[in-house]
């Protein structure tokens, strides 16, 4: 017997100057599911949902909801029909308490005078995150202090208040911990089984194969199939996303030779952390730091590159003691920062590639405070050919650019600079297979040549993949060292969690 | 545009040539479209108003957009670094009663001038102390420094104008040099200046990435306490150089003058097109900026048309320019 679709799209177009975006679309959401929608960069997957949502509206296609055909042309439209979204970019309210952002926009319980009775709204709050087994969450606390994880299951409860029935998620990952993300999982399951069907969307596969029933994939703007969940592998939708098989892992770390230290830190504590820390790096290694959000792994780096007030300790590079007060000195040193969020804190996205590709190296290609532009232009022309980033244009502004190769200019600002050791914070988030492997071979011809890193990732498999030696961090202290032969998933994970 | 923030591999080369455009800081559209909005504007003058072209009018437009056009200056830089300077029209008056009082104590010509400029600057100078290292809002710091030089001007002159003792610099107002009046060629000589620090000169970058992304810049290894000072402090430059030639031409200083220019040199970099965000804009859109503004005002005084009507005319036009580009970036997104 066939059910009918919650949600039925047919023959979806969407085109912006210069691109077809989306080529007659085909998508059916079933009620109750949990459908992926997976696709590289630039596959289709944001448009479809943003037509879905009523923020774009399609030029071609129809939409039915429940067998009826429906036009969503606003956002507000999308609401009313039940369908919430839940965006990569948090839309809660930061100084509301959690109580407040769950009811904001609905009626509030109120007395005769019109008075908002807010014992009961945190009473009902209190409930309803009893129901999605939030029991740690306190709704008097405000948006702002929680954590991350928590902000993101504040939004899918949110998504509760309103009857949602469609329930969109772009990403809900990103940013989390294996732990967070089972907490997550487990939300998204309540909800399912309340009915509500769920449209998934994720670079991790892993997490479809966890959570999804059925998948459809997306390429270059068409539809590849839909698929059971059970019928298909990892490596079958790794093909079907890119055309060809790149699943195989590089481990290995080619020839490992390391060399003299080039990093030590000693007692170093900045006023974000708890505890001071120590650790070497030598030449030519790539350290991991493996932690759970909050742990500090990336307060860690921050602390090295003297972006948070330093308060105590010592840093010699390459033997010699260096005074790194902010990160100025630290560039000096020869240290460069990849941040964990580069729009917010990485580039200056209304600056082209070329501007952000020099922003740190400016004394290196001027003389006196003078821009030497030919000089700039040569080096910004060879770190975009050498990191392959496209489109290959110095002038183009950087806000234009892929996730992936918006990495890549981060990565090339530091390379302009001839840093030599590179701290680099989650440095695959948000970016797509392909990409997550340049950056990968990138890394690797650094190290090559005699750089060193020091890498912090929530993906267990990207430092299996490529750390020679990796520090596992809890609460601001180093718990356990392991060293290449001790290097496992399931050894750093034990570690995480004992 | 649209389509671009999607970009996949298979358009991003079409794409591109659209992009193909070598002054991706100067976005020749737009200062296409000023120019054309400035040109036209003075056709219809001239066929409106046979003075308009006259060398006598347009010498007066210069002479009487001088003083904005320069205070639009170090306004630029500030609104690019997503500031905003309320002090300069304020501390142009202080200027004036400075340097003025200073020739009449004794300073000398050069003195009472260098007076002037030092002061001025050391007011920029503290609304950067404020701003870059203290961490207030330019709004708020500007806003305070606004209102204590305005004192501290009617204090020292006992709110009385302070005749200037010395003839020559009354040059500096109404002089004429090949028959360009002063005040027009230090404004040019300062655009010019502005221009060059901002295209080719490691301080005009940072002013860009700092408005673009304040942490990325920091996290870059730019100063952004020290370079914010150093805006503000130009800033008050400028308002120094406005303050003498205001002084000049009024060949007195009055503890009042200069109120309310910073709100018409903030419209001059915004008509200009200059991002109240930051990280966008340019000095050559701020100077069409101005003479529009100018334009528009000596138009509506040739035609008779009431001052009330003009500050009416004005704001639509502010109102417009930002509207346009609101609408432009909402189709971005």
């Amino acid at each position: 017997m066939e059910q009918i679709p919650i949600l039925s799209l047919e023959a979806i177009t969407k085109t912006f100057p210069g691109v077809k975006a989306l080529d007659s679309v085909n998508f059916r959401l079933l009620p109750g599911e949990i459908h992926a929608l997976v696709g590289e960069n630039g596959a289709g997957k944001s448009t479809l949902i943003k037509i879905i949502s009523g923020a774009y509206v399609c030029d071609r296609g129809t939409i039915f909801i429940e067998g009826k055909e429906v036009q969503i042309n606003f956002p507000q439209n999308a609401i009313n029909f039940g369908i919430s979204t839940i965006y990569q970019e948090f839309t809660l309210a930061p100084h509301f308490s959690v109580a407040e952002n769950l009811f904001l926009g609905k009626e509030l319980p109120k007395n005769n005078f019109g008075k908002i009775q807010w014992s009961e709204v945190y009473q009902n709050a209190t409930e309803l995150l009893n129901r999605l087994e939030l029991n740690d969450v306190d709704p008097h606390k405000l948006v702002k202090d929680l954590s991350v994880a928590q902000q993101r299951l504040i939004e899918i409860a949110k998504a509760l208040v309103a009857d949602t029935r469609i329930l969109i998620m772009d990403e809900p990952t990103t940013c989390l911990t294996q732990n967070e993300i089972n907490i997550l999982f487990k939300v998204v399951r309540v909800l399912k089984n309340k009915g509500i069907s769920i449209i998934y969307i994720s670079h991790y596969l892993d997490e479809v194969f966890e959570i999804c029933d059925s998948v459809t994939v997306l390429k270059d703007g068409k539809k590849i199939g839909d698929y059971q969940v059970k019928d298909v592998s990892i490596n079958d939708l790794v093909t079907l996303m890119i055309g060809k098989d790149i699943m195989k892992s590089h481990k290995v770390n080619q020839v490992k030779k390391v060399g003299d230290e080039v990093l030590r830190v000693e007692r170093l504590k900045s006023s974000k952390m708890k505890h001071p820390i120590d650790l070497t790096l030598r030449k030519g290694e790539i350290l991991g730091i493996a932690g759970l959000l909050g742990s500090g792994r990336s307060e860690v780096l921050k602390a090295i590159f003297g972006a948070d007030l330093i308060l105590s300790g010592s840093i010699f590079v390459d033997g010699e003691k260096k005074v790194i007060r902010n990160p100025r000195d630290a560039i000096l040193a020869g240290l460069g920062l990849l941040t964990e969020d580069k729009k917010r804190t990485g580039l200056a996205l209304k600056l082209n590639i070329k501007e952000n590709i020099t922003l740190a190296s400016l004394d290196l290609i001027g003389s006196r405070g003078i821009i030497k532009h030919k000089k700039e232009e040569d080096k910004v022309d060879h770190l975009i050919k050498k990191l392959n980033i496209k489109p290959p244009i110095p002038e183009k502004r950087v806000e234009f650019l892929s996730g992936g190769n918006q990495q890549k200019v981060v990565l090339a600002k530091w390379l302009c600079r001839n840093c030599k050791i590179l701290l680099l914070d989650e440095p695959n988030k948000g970016i797509d297979i392909g990409a997550k492997q340049e950056v990968f071979n990138l890394i690797r011809i650094f190290v090559q040549q005699g750089g060193s890193v020091i890498m912090v990732s929530s993906e267990l498999s990207e430092l299996t993949e490529i750390c020679n030696r990796i520090l596992i961090i809890k609460e601001d202290i180093f718990v356990k060292e392991l060293q290449d032969e001790t290097i496992s998933q399931k050894s750093i994970f034990a570690n995480l969690l004992s | 545009m649209k389509g671009d923030i999607k970009i996949s591999k298979a358009n991003s080369q079409q794409e591109s040539k659209n992009f193909l455009n070598p002054f991706s800081k100067i976005s020749i559209p737009r200062q296409l479209v000023l120019l054309l909005i400035l040109i036209f504007m003075w056709i219809m003058m001239a066929i409106l108003s046979p003075r308009f072209l006259s060398v006598v009018n347009l010498s007066s437009i210069g002479i009487s957009i001088a003083t904005i056009a320069i205070l639009a200056i170090g306004q630029t830089f500030v609104i690019l670094t997503a500031g905003i300077d309320l002090s300069v029209g304020n501390v142009l008056g202080f200027v004036g009663v400075v340097t003025a009082l200073s020739m009449t104590r004794g300073l000398g010509f050069i003195g009472g001038i260098l007076a002037g400029i030092v002061v001025g600057t050391l007011c920029g100078f503290t609304n950067g102390i404020l701003v870059g290292k203290g961490k207030l809002p330019p709004f708020i710091a500007t806003l305070g420094m606004m209102g204590i030089v305005r004192g501290i001007a009617l204090i020292i002159s006992g709110g009385f104008p302070i005749i200037v003792p010395f003839e020559a610099f009354g040059f500096l107002g109404a002089g004429k040099i090949l028959k360009i009046p002063v005040p027009v060629i230090v404004t040019l000589f300062l655009f010019l200046a502005g221009f060059y620090t901002l295209k080719h000169t490691q301080i005009g970058r940072k002013t860009y990435a700092i408005g673009s992304n304040e942490e990325a810049s920091r996290l870059s290894g730019i100063n952004v306490s020290w370079q914010k000072i150093f805006i503000y402090s130009l800033s008050g430059f400028t308002a120094s150089i406005a303050g003498l030639i205001e002084t000049a031409r009024l060949f007195s200083a009055y503890p009042t003058a200069g109120s309310g220019y910073e709100l018409d040199s903030i419209a001059a970099v915004v008509i200009g097109g200059t991002s109240f965000f930051g990280g966008e804009g340019n000095i050559l859109q701020t100077f069409i900026g101005a003479l529009i503004m100018g334009t528009l005002r000596n138009g509506c005084n040739l035609l008779g048309i009431s001052p009330f009507i003009q500050q009416v005319l004005i704001g639509v036009i502010i109102i417009g320019a930002v509207y346009v580009d609101r609408i432009k970036e909402s189709s971005l997104i």
